[in-house]
């Protein structure tokens, strides 16, 4: 019934509300949310669970309950963000960026630029393509499915096609895609690479370095910060994140990271932002929803 | 050409001395020795070293399997 739910709601709900004046979109999508959250005993069991585990008590119990029904608000409104954009750029109004000097600062240095961020928020989906509806050359680097986990809902899905429309292209992480990335920011073309894909410890793979993440330690891909170093091409932090009327957006794109040290401490300092981004709006950060992240961390916040 | 190759991959790619020597028929992929990383900065060398340009389309595993394969790759390209 849920995917029944999920199929209904991005195919038709989703790019007929989005017509409709924001409050009444987004009040739709949060209302919408909102019953996920009741609905979806398991899933919201799954979030609160891993809230706790990884947060510990520097969240209370209320908290929690509270970041999981923002949880499914996140999720519910961004649909809506992309099928606007694409409509006349109905978005813009909506959306404030600060930094954006940032990026063009880096382009102008002619070494094209690496938009660092995570799972979290609409970055994904929306924050790109905005930015690409804005004249930027910007290639993806993500696993098929986009916003939709699911790939034949992912045709259906009106949304994550569209998501699509403004980005250069799409980059897969396979053999061979630091290439694709390395020369695509010779071309002095923008970047955005993700960096919080979290492998189960006891498979990582041997790329991933053990880091501090999150009140505990977890295995990430510092790829990013060795494709930095190896094209010159600057790292900016990048998240997106919603205002308490959800409706508005604040894109936020950082300074260059800095780059004095080697791999591991640079990459370091990706993940700091990443954690501070996780800390500041936890309902933001999709992985609260994976049935398996208790396996992603060495250790949490209970076993320190 | 397979011994340019070698060198390079041996001195700047292979992390695990256990690995060395390389043969030209060694597996490059399986054991580790390249990945999208380390392929990163072959290609670069590649590219640099035998003046060519390897696509997006040609970085597969059949051409960078062994050494045998990217000098195939390098022939090819430079016979064009």
């Amino acid at each position: 019934m849920l995917a029944l739910e999920e199929v209904i709601y991005s195919t038709i709900i989703v790019p007929l509300i989005a017509f409709l004046p924001a409050f009444m979109a987004y009040g739709i999508a949060c209302f919408r949310g909102d019953l996920l959250y009741h609905w979806d005993s398991a899933k919201r069991e799954v979030i609160i669970q891993n809230l706790e585990f990884v947060l510990g008590t520097q969240l209370s119990s209320k908290v929690r309950i509270r970041v999981a029904r923002d949880y499914f608000r996140v999720l519910s409104c961004e649909g809506i963000d992309i099928v606007r954009l694409r409509l006349n750029g109905k978005a813009n109004a909506f959306v404030e960026i600060r930094g954006l000097e940032n990026l063009k600062e880096a382009l102008a240095k002619g070494r094209g630029a690496i938009l660092c961020g995570a799972h979290f928020g609409a970055l994904v989906s929306f924050t790109c393509s905005f930015l690409g509806a804005r004249g930027f050359p910007i290639t993806l680097m993500r696993r098929n499915g986009g916003i939709v986990r699911n790939a034949w809902l992912t045709h259906l899905n009106i949304a994550s096609r569209l998501a699509d429309h403004y980005l250069k292209g799409i980059v897969q992480p396979k053999l061979g895609s630091a290439v694709q990335v390395a020369k695509i920011l010779q071309q002095n073309e923008v970047i955005a690479i993700i960096i919080d894909t979290l492998p189960i410890v006891r498979s990582h793979p041997s790329q991933a370095v053990l880091v501090d993440f999150l009140n505990g330690k977890a295995y990430l891909f510092p790829g990013v910060t060795t494709i930095a170093k190896f094209t010159g091409a600057p790292i900016l932090m990048n998240f997106a994140r919603r205002s308490p009327d959800w409706r508005h957006q604040v894109i936020e794109i950082s300074p260059p990271i800095m780059m004095d040290g080697d791999t591991r401490t640079i990459f370091a300092r990706c993940v700091t932002a990443v954690d501070a981004a996780i800390r500041r709006d936890p309902s933001h950060w999709r992985p609260w929803g994976r049935a398996d992240l208790k396996d992603t961390f060495v250790n949490s916040f209970y076993t320190q | 050409m397979e011994w340019t190759i070698n060198t390079y991959i041996s001195n700047d790619l292979v992390t695990n001395p256990e690995l060395l020597p390389i043969k030209n028929d060694t597996n490059l992929l399986d054991t580790g020795i390249l990945d999208s990383l380390s392929m990163l900065r072959l290609v670069f060398f590649l590219e640099e070293r035998f003046r060519v340009k390897i696509g997006a389309e040609e970085l597969i595993p059949d051409n960078f399997a062994t050494i045998d394969d990217i000098c195939d790759l390098i022939h090819i390209k430079t016979r064009k």
